[in-house]
């Protein structure tokens, strides 16, 4: 099984190169039946690497300790899911998750090209996608080997590492490679319209559906990965700058650029240039990111052990680069815009200010991430930045941009004016003032933090008072019925109006963000003595002390006592604490910490009270847990067990934690509006078929 | 120093076009705003690089590397550390539940340094654990207050393959 594994993956990555070569040639030559063979080609390397996958899984499954991947990412114990899971737990199989899910790209990539017009742009998309598969398949079976033979074959493996053995590794890892993975179509697009030479919009109208499902899994992995670190890490934040958390939120601030300014091409046949180089700049850091977790070169927690890949790596997004800037470059004279930019304000300009905007984002995170090599490049020391160097560098830009969601959607196209500007924007801008005047008058001085809110709210109010005009104008032709006024008016412009949705759940996700950094709250007090949490070791408690800390509510927390268990798996530390909300009992707290004994493994299991209000966060970590002890300091047993006597405990309020699922929520239901495929009146089919290649007429809502 | 050289250029994506030549003048006056609208944020997005990388910029050095310079780095400047923990080095005060530990060049072993760090140790904290500490060095001791643990390299397992 592990041979058939392993060959299928050698043959597809000899497929891939093949598909590479005869499509290009069968292009480049106008040879059919060469690119029938390499669409063959591109097939198989599905099937195959599904093949490989499926062996894997087989291994992994049936506990087959005979291939040293199984060992050090599985053992006997663990749940089945997680040796599903654990086929990305490690570097090799990680580059096989990659591959599977480029496979499956490609899949989806193979029909939708199978009658696409026009024609010459389909075998390049693939041409990019078999390279990929060929890269990566190389990387997993020659360079690392996810079926590499173990010499003695041991009676159980090392397990997943228990950080990992979280429902979040389920599901982040994968959607989170959709995300990257689908980068490559949006590139796939782009190169096809570079190396074809059909260089009009339809590689963007093509490309759109790929741009959005890259944007949708970029979103939904970095939130889940935001929520996994929150919920499992203890130290009560959810993003802490590190490298590659930062390698993975640059692809989606040049995918959401490229998103924008993706609209103004198919709309004004602009920003052609500008478009093609956003498509190949993400995947190009889609592939950084990807890179960073494996060659060891920045420190990071998230990072696998050091190893051989980083140069293959590098000379692969060097190759990348090279190819898709130089072919842009010789096609520069070629990609001349249709129309020119007209007024300083105009929707034209805002959709430039807000790609320039996601653009200078990601090179000051690209400048703090690679700080350190740079820094020992040109001088010889290597230096870091601290995460308050990204803070103080994205978070304006964030805000900026947010203020742009308020302005853009409402700018007329071409040239508008200040009198017509300040005519819609009265309202929104004069609720921004009064919520802010509302916060100072309940006591924030926090200038930063009033300004931040400000900015959402004028941006949620434009957003409110463009379906609230719509609706009323909408309601004239309902019979004043609201509900169908509000379908009418989505489905009149469903990009429009969805947009506008995916607005909105941006700005809930931003309250949120602002509310949980500004108010987080970190003094704690025990008997009569503050502590601030986030300078100290915790707060220590020992068993009947009370804990308070005081959010919008007030917490006393009562350490009842802490039960050893011990399992020959692992020793759990179990807290038992009683609280009382504003002076009411609650359910009891229980945080735990465990320590796994095989792997010495300490994994902290964090517990949250979550409101509506605020999240009550408390983690209990195991290296201050306090046992009775003799003089010397060796702990004294009884019946066999430690004595505890109390434990250091890190606590913090967390303000409206649990409403950025809304705005998640919010922001996916926009998304869909948006891009539900319209059931095409017979007409329009009609036009479809009878439209000249080269005029895009088709109207494109924004 | 200058992260944001290419900006300026990146900022004016696709906005030349065909021109005939009565629209020159007006065109240039057209361009000549967004020029200026492009050195301003050019200006601003350089003024933030720079405010914020004052502040927040430390050596990062191995243990070996740091030892060789220790001399320019005594005292309040902060240093980050990278390292690796010495086998049963981890002692924990009972008094003052500070962590200290030893930690060892990555490369050469011998090279060690005595770490004191303030707040709760990450779960991937512990022996031969590669370690990244900030802090500051007085008297001997390495006073961190920020710390990033990684686990033990899978790779450096005794389980040998073929």
């Amino acid at each position: 099984m592990n041979q058939i594994g392993y060959v299928a993956l050698l043959v597809g990555a000899v497929m891939s190169a093949y598909s590479v070569i005869a499509l290009s040639v069968g292009a480049v030559r106008h040879y059919p039946e060469l690119i029938k063979s390499g669409r063959t080609a591109a097939w198989s390397v599905v099937g195959l690497v599904s093949l490989g996958v499926i062996c894997v899984q087989y291994a992994l499954l049936t506990s087959d300790f005979s291939l040293r991947y199984v060992v050090e990412v599985s053992s006997r114990e663990m749940e089945w899911w997680y040796k599903v899971g654990a086929m990305w737990g490690g570097q090799e199989g990680s580059l096989l998750l990659w591959s599977l899910i480029l496979a499956i790209c490609m899949a989806f990539l193979l029909v939708q090209t199978r009658k696409m017009q026009p024609r010459e742009l389909a075998p390049w998309i693939i041409v990019a996608m078999s390279s990929g598969t060929a890269f990566f398949l190389v990387m997993c079976t020659v360079v690392v080997n996810v079926f590499q033979p173990m010499a003695i074959v041991p009676a159980d493996g090392k397990g997943l590492n228990p950080l990992l053995q979280n429902p979040g590794m389920m599901i982040h890892p994968p959607v989170l490679y959709m995300g990257y993975v689908s980068t490559i179509a949006a590139f796939g697009f782009g190169f096809a319209a570079l190396a074809s030479g059909r260089l009009d919009n339809s590689w963007v109208r093509l490309a759109r559906r790929w741009i959005l499902v890259s944007w949708v899994f970029l979103t939904l992995g970095n939130f889940l990965g935001g929520q996994w670190a929150y919920v499992t890490l203890g130290w009560g934040g959810y993003w802490a700058w590190d490298p590659v958390e930062n390698a993975a939120i640059m692809p989606w601030f040049i995918n959401t650029a490229l998103l924008h300014s993706a609209m103004i091409q198919q709309r004004r046949g602009q920003f052609k240039v500008w478009n093609l180089s956003l498509a190949i700049i993400a995947y190009a850091l889609s592939l950084f990111g990807t890179f960073l977790t494996r060659s060891g070169v920045l420190s990071s927690v998230h990072a696998f052990g050091e190893s051989t890949l980083g140069p293959y790596f590098m000379v692969w997004i060097g190759l990348i680069l090279i190819i898709g800037f130089g072919l842009l470059f010789m096609r520069l004279p070629e990609l001349k815009s249709d129309n020119k930019l007209d007024g300083l304000i105009s929707r034209e300009t805002s959709f430039l200010l807000n790609n320039i905007l996601f653009f200078l984002a990601v090179i000051f995170m690209l400048w703090g991430t690679l700080s350190p090599l740079v820094s020992q490049i040109t001088t010889g020391v290597k230096t870091e930045v601290k995460a308050g160097y990204f803070v103080q560098t994205v978070a304006p830009v964030l805000m900026a941009i947010v203020f742009l969601m308020g302005i853009g959607p409402l700018i007329a196209w071409r040239r508008a004016t200040l009198e017509s500007l300040s005519r819609s924007f009265w309202i929104p801008a004069s609720m921004a003032f009064a919520g802010s005047a509302i916060l100072y008058g309940l006591g924030m001085r926090n200038v930063v933090g009033i300004l931040g809110f400000a900015i959402t709210i004028f941006t949620a109010t434009t957003v409110g008072l463009d379906y609230f005009k719509g609706i009323r104008a909408r309601r004239r032709h309902t019979n004043g019925k609201i509900l169908p006024a509000v379908s009418s008016l989505v489905k009149r412009n469903r990009p429009r109006y969805g947009g506008l949705l995916v607005h909105l759940g941006i700005v809930i996700i931003m309250v949120v963000i602002l509310a949980s950094t500004i108010f987080k709250v970190s003094i704690i007090q025990v008997g009569d003595t503050r502590y601030s949490i986030d300078e100290t070791r915790g707060v220590t408690a020992n068993i009947g002390e009370t804990m308070v800390i005081k959010g919008f509510h007030e917490y006393k927390i009562t350490l009842d006592r802490i039960d050893a268990i011990g399992t020959p798996l692992k020793m759990r530390f179990q807290a038992h604490m009683s609280v009382l909300k504003d002076g009411k009992p609650q359910e009891p707290l229980a945080p735990a910490a465990e320590l796994y004994t095989a792997s010495q493994q300490a994994n902290t299991v964090v517990f949250i009270r979550v409101d509506p209000l605020e999240d009550l966060y408390i983690s209990m970590p195991l290296q201050a847990i306090d046992t009775r002890r003799d003089a010397s300091g060796n702990p004294i047993l009884t019946d066999g067990k430690p004595v505890i006597t109390g434990a250091a405990f890190q606590l913090w309020v967390n303000p409206l934690m649990m409403w950025s699922w809304l705005g998640l929520l919010v922001t996916i239901i926009g998304l869909l509006i948006a891009i539900w495929p319209e059931p095409a009146p017979v007409h329009q089919l009609a036009a479809q078929k009878a439209r000249v290649p080269g005029k895009e007429t088709e109207p494109v809502g924004v | 120093m200058t992260p944001t050289q290419e900006k300026p250029k990146q900022a004016q994506p696709g906005q030349t076009g065909p021109r005939n030549y009565g629209q020159h003048r007006k065109a240039n006056a057209g361009n000549r705003k967004f020029i200026a609208a492009g050195a301003v944020i050019a200006l601003a997005a350089l003024a933030i690089v720079v405010v914020a990388m004052q502040g927040s910029s430390v050596y990062y050095l191995t243990i070996a590397e740091f030892h060789g310079k220790q001399a320019s780095l005594a005292g309040d400047k902060e240093v980050r550390l990278a390292g690796k923990v010495v086998p049963g080095s981890i002692a924990r005060d009972e008094r003052t539940k500070e962590v200290s530990f030893l930690a060892m060049d990555k490369v050469d072993a011998t090279q060690t340094m005595k770490v004191v760090y303030n707040k709760i140790v990450p779960d991937t904290f512990k022996d031969e654990a590669e370690v990244v500490v900030t802090g500051t060095y007085t008297n001997g001791v390495f006073s961190a207050n920020e710390m990033l643990a990684k686990c033990p390299s899978k790779y450096s397992s005794t389980a040998e393959s073929n």
